[in-house]
């Protein structure tokens, strides 16, 4: 009941994301809209130029503009950024009962999808940019279990038992008989988003059970074991999402030679409070 | 017979209206007292200023014909403290050629016309229909003015009915947010949104917010009352109706960090502190006593943004568009002459800026 409180008091979907998914599914590349969205708002800007000036994705030159960085990143990686941008907007980012500040939970999220983009084959473009949406929106169902553990003054009790767990998983659906990623797939609903995602986060508190976009879902099950957020990158989840990667039938000694070579981000997320 | 006419004209504009006529010499003016009676729905008497200014406060006056030179208060005095409460009021004045210097100092007051004693008639026709169909046009502009704002009303209604979402827009030091907010109460004094998390922040740190719908021509100028961050909701009350200046990116202004430095020359080097910047404009202060700046004046500004490829100063070729002074700080705003460079310089400032900008307000306001 709680859950779904929550669920009915969040604020209805930004229609610009309608607006920029319309956009991408069309395929009419039309930049000049999706820049008008961009321009009129700071944060989608700043999301843009925030990312391309990263020394993750090593662009030369600093990139000024919003139409700069559009034409280096393409239409659709550029739509994704645009639409997580404005979720993140829409609901409270709240992680403080998982112990992750907003800072670092971004700083997650590019460092991994920057080790996955590497990961994936460059001919599987179809997959990274279906990847993208639902691999940060997965996680919106944590903010809500935030929200409502500090409600119910059970912080304490919760981060206790949260450090020592070894699979949030398995611990979100012990606590609140859900898993994070099905209270992500209610909220999609929720919002009338788009039925595929919200199935493709629903199914990855149970992969076997899915029946579309299996490489997908395993890719993302493997992405929730390696940022573990008790414990991201750690010894512990790095190994397990390599037994994963084994055993959904990709590259697992790619996936570790790349998680390997990006040592220095982790000490650097590792740093992060 | 044109004067037939126009005495037909006058009747029917002044039919609907009240007239105040105060003079001390009332028995002069009984063709000007009959003269009113037949055109006007009422018309009241007073014998001097003091007199005139009780009927006013008194009685419904929509325009009042007065003498000068009359015995407790003037015509000039009580013009002047009926304008205080009806700066609008339509005043004639019954003068003689006496009374010019008078005359002359009511005519900054604000005044209609004046009519000339003794009183003609015909003459009397001719200003009354001037002032009365100038009278007739302000009050058309007004009933359309209230209909409008009747209209955004009945609009805002609308979208609350209809479920149907209005822009709100908000600003932090020159950044903008802006998203679609839903109506979730609206009457006459207040309304009650529905808005992102992002928005609520914004409205909560600037404690007022624009509306924007495309349905209204103007946008709505809006305080918070109050907010409630676990539902999401804002309450704001609505304040005026303006028309927005169009806004593009390219109209971005932030507000500087200290990192920028300027100076301008005059005799020697004065050092100045940037408030705002954008690719088009600068906005300065620097103290008073330096201040030999004229509007329109060109002027050079050696500017320093801290961009990483240049510790230099760039020249900035300007003018002055706007001097403001206020205690002991002489504000300026320059506007600035095309140059692809400086453009460029500034516009990559502009991008950092807006980055850290953001996460300032996010630092601050975000758990």
């Amino acid at each position: 009941m709680l859950i779904k409180n929550n669920i009915l008091s969040l604020p209805l979907l930004d229609k610009r994301i309608k607006k920029i998914i319309t956009l991408k599914i069309n395929k009419e590349y039309d930049t000049k809209k999706l820049l008008e969205i961009i321009n009129a708002d700071s944060s989608l800007r700043v999301r843009l130029l925030f990312l391309a000036n990263k020394s993750f994705f090593s662009f030369p030159n600093y990139i000024q503009s919003s139409s700069k960085a559009l034409s280096l990143y393409g239409m659709n990686f550029t739509s994704s950024i645009c639409i997580i941008e404005l979720i993140l907007n829409t609901i409270k980012f709240d992680l403080r009962a998982y112990s992750f500040s907003y800072e670092k939970y971004l700083y997650l999220f590019d460092f991994t999808y920057k080790i996955i983009n590497e990961f994936i084959d460059e001919k599987d473009i179809d997959l990274k940019e279906k990847l993208l949406i639902p691999m940060f929106l997965y996680d919106i169902g944590k903010f809500i279990f935030s929200k409502i553990v500090y409600e119910q003054k059970e912080e304490k009790v919760f981060k206790d038992k949260f450090i020592e767990c070894k699979n949030v998983l398995n611990f979100e659906k012990s606590y609140f008989s859900y898993s994070s990623y099905e209270v992500s797939a209610y909220i999609l609903k929720y919002w009338n988003f788009d039925k595929e995602i919200e199935d493709i986060i629903y199914y990855v508190s149970n992969p076997s059970l899915a029946k579309d976009n299996k490489k997908l879902i395993y890719l993302l099950d493997i992405i929730q074991s390696l940022t573990n957020l008790s414990m991201p990158y750690s010894h512990h989840s790095i190994n397990e999402a390599l037994i994963k990667t084994r055993l959904y039938g990709f590259d697992w000694k790619k996936l570790e030679k790349i998680i390997k070579s990006n040592k220095n981000n982790i000490r650097i997320l590792h740093g992060k409070s | 017979m044109e004067n037939h006419e126009y005495f037909t004209k006058l009747k029917s504009l002044c039919s609907s209206y009240s007239v105040l006529f105060v003079d001390d010499n009332l028995h002069y003016h009984n063709e000007v007292i009959k003269f009113l009676n037949i055109l006007f729905k009422n018309t009241f008497i007073a014998n001097d200023g003091v007199e005139g200014l009780k009927l006013y406060k008194k009685e419904k006056i929509d325009l009042i014909l007065t003498g000068l030179n009359m015995p407790n208060m003037n015509g000039h005095d009580m013009i002047r403290e009926i304008k205080k409460i009806s700066p609008d009021i339509e005043v004639l004045i019954l003068s003689s050629h006496r009374d010019s210097m008078t005359l002359l100092s009511c005519i900054h007051l604000g005044i209609s016309d004046f009519i000339s004693k003794p009183a003609d008639i015909n003459k009397m026709i001719i200003i009354f229909l001037k002032v009365l169909s100038n009278m007739k046009r302000k009050s058309e502009v007004c009933r359309q003015i209230k209909l409008k704002d009747e209209k955004n009303e009945e609009i805002l209604s609308f979208l609350y009915e209809n479920s149907m979402s209005i822009d709100i827009i908000n600003y932090y030091k020159g950044l903008v947010f802006r998203s679609a907010a839903y109506i979730k109460e609206v009457n006459e004094e207040s309304i009650k949104l529905k808005v992102n998390h992002l928005q609520l922040l914004a409205c909560k740190n600037e404690k007022l917010a624009v509306l924007d719908s495309s349905l209204i021509g103007e946008n709505i100028s809006c305080s918070l009352i109050s907010s409630n961050e676990e539902e999401y909701e804002i309450l704001l009350k609505k304040e005026t109706f303006f028309y927005p200046k169009l806004k593009n990116y390219s109209d971005l202004i932030l507000e500087t960090n200290q990192d920028v430095k300027a100076y301008f020359k005059i005799n020697k080097k004065i050092f100045c502190k940037i408030n705002k910047i954008s690719k088009k404009e600068i906005s300065f202060s620097f103290d008073e006593s330096n201040c030999d700046i004229k509007k329109h004046d060109e002027m050079e500004l050696y500017l320093f943004l801290d961009n990483e490829e240049n510790d230099n100063y760039q020249k900035v070729h300007s003018i002055v568009y706007k001097i403001t002074k206020e205690n002991n700080i002489c504000k300026i705003i320059l506007l600035l002459k095309k140059d692809k460079n400086i453009e460029e310089y500034i516009e990559k400032y502009l991008s950092k800026r807006e980055v850290s900008l953001l996460k300032e307000f996010k630092n601050e306001f975000l758990v």
